[in-house]
């Protein structure tokens, strides 16, 4: 990973932190004050690398996991603040990098709500990984 | 998977965070008691193998 591969990671996650939905090659660009085709360049290795993973014919990020770009159904609320997540793990991951709060996965009756509470998890469960991590990445929207 | 979680992204906000290693990544699982073969790495993707060791300039 370049020095400025670092710097564009980083700065996603900043982004995504910040409660930003929409992270694209030219958000980046402009927090940065870097050149636009720089990052698409920048992002285009940082998604070779399984680092984030990219909407399909863009530069904009679907995934730096925890955070999600799509509203998935999958989500994180800590105060007034909310994020995408992109599965049920990461809803709960947010939490982990952002604080208390609660996370929420869509279910048949409704969504299910966990409650992290200084670092506590409510209700307990049971999360399924259908796929083995050896193959997260085969198709990671699929994971 | 919070008590994993926080192991697993710990330090993702910061430039200096390197993906783990095959070793480093089965090594959080294991501490969780994430073992066998659907938490093993041993025949994995490049995702696990490749920045650190690359060019890292």
């Amino acid at each position: 990973m370049t020095a400025f591969d670092r710097q564009v990671r980083a700065q996603i996650y900043r982004l995504f932190g910040d409660g930003v939905t929409v992270v694209d090659a030219a958000a980046t660009a402009r927090a940065g004050g870097w050149v636009a085709e720089d990052v698409e360049a920048s992002l285009d290795r940082l998604a070779e690398a399984h680092l984030i993973k990219l909407a399909e014919g863009s530069h904009r990020v679907e995934m730096a996991h925890p955070f999600s770009g799509a509203n998935t159904g999958y989500r994180s609320v800590v105060g007034d603040r909310s994020w995408n997540a992109n599965c049920a793990w990461d809803a709960l991951a947010i939490l982990a990098l952002m604080g208390d709060g609660e996370a929420f996965a869509p279910g048949d009756d409704g969504d299910v709500v966990w409650v992290v509470d200084d670092g506590n998890v409510s209700p307990g469960g049971v999360v399924h990984l259908l796929i083995p991590a050896s193959r997260f990445w085969d198709d990671i929207g699929f994971t | 998977m919070f008590d994993l979680s926080k192991d697993w992204y710990d330090g993702r906000f910061d430039e200096d965070w390197d993906p783990p290693t095959t070793e480093e990544a089965e090594a959080t699982f294991a501490s969780h008691g994430l073992t066998g073969d659907f938490w093993s790495l041993s025949e994995t993707d490049p995702r696990f193998e490749s920045p650190r060791s690359s060019a890292d300039s």
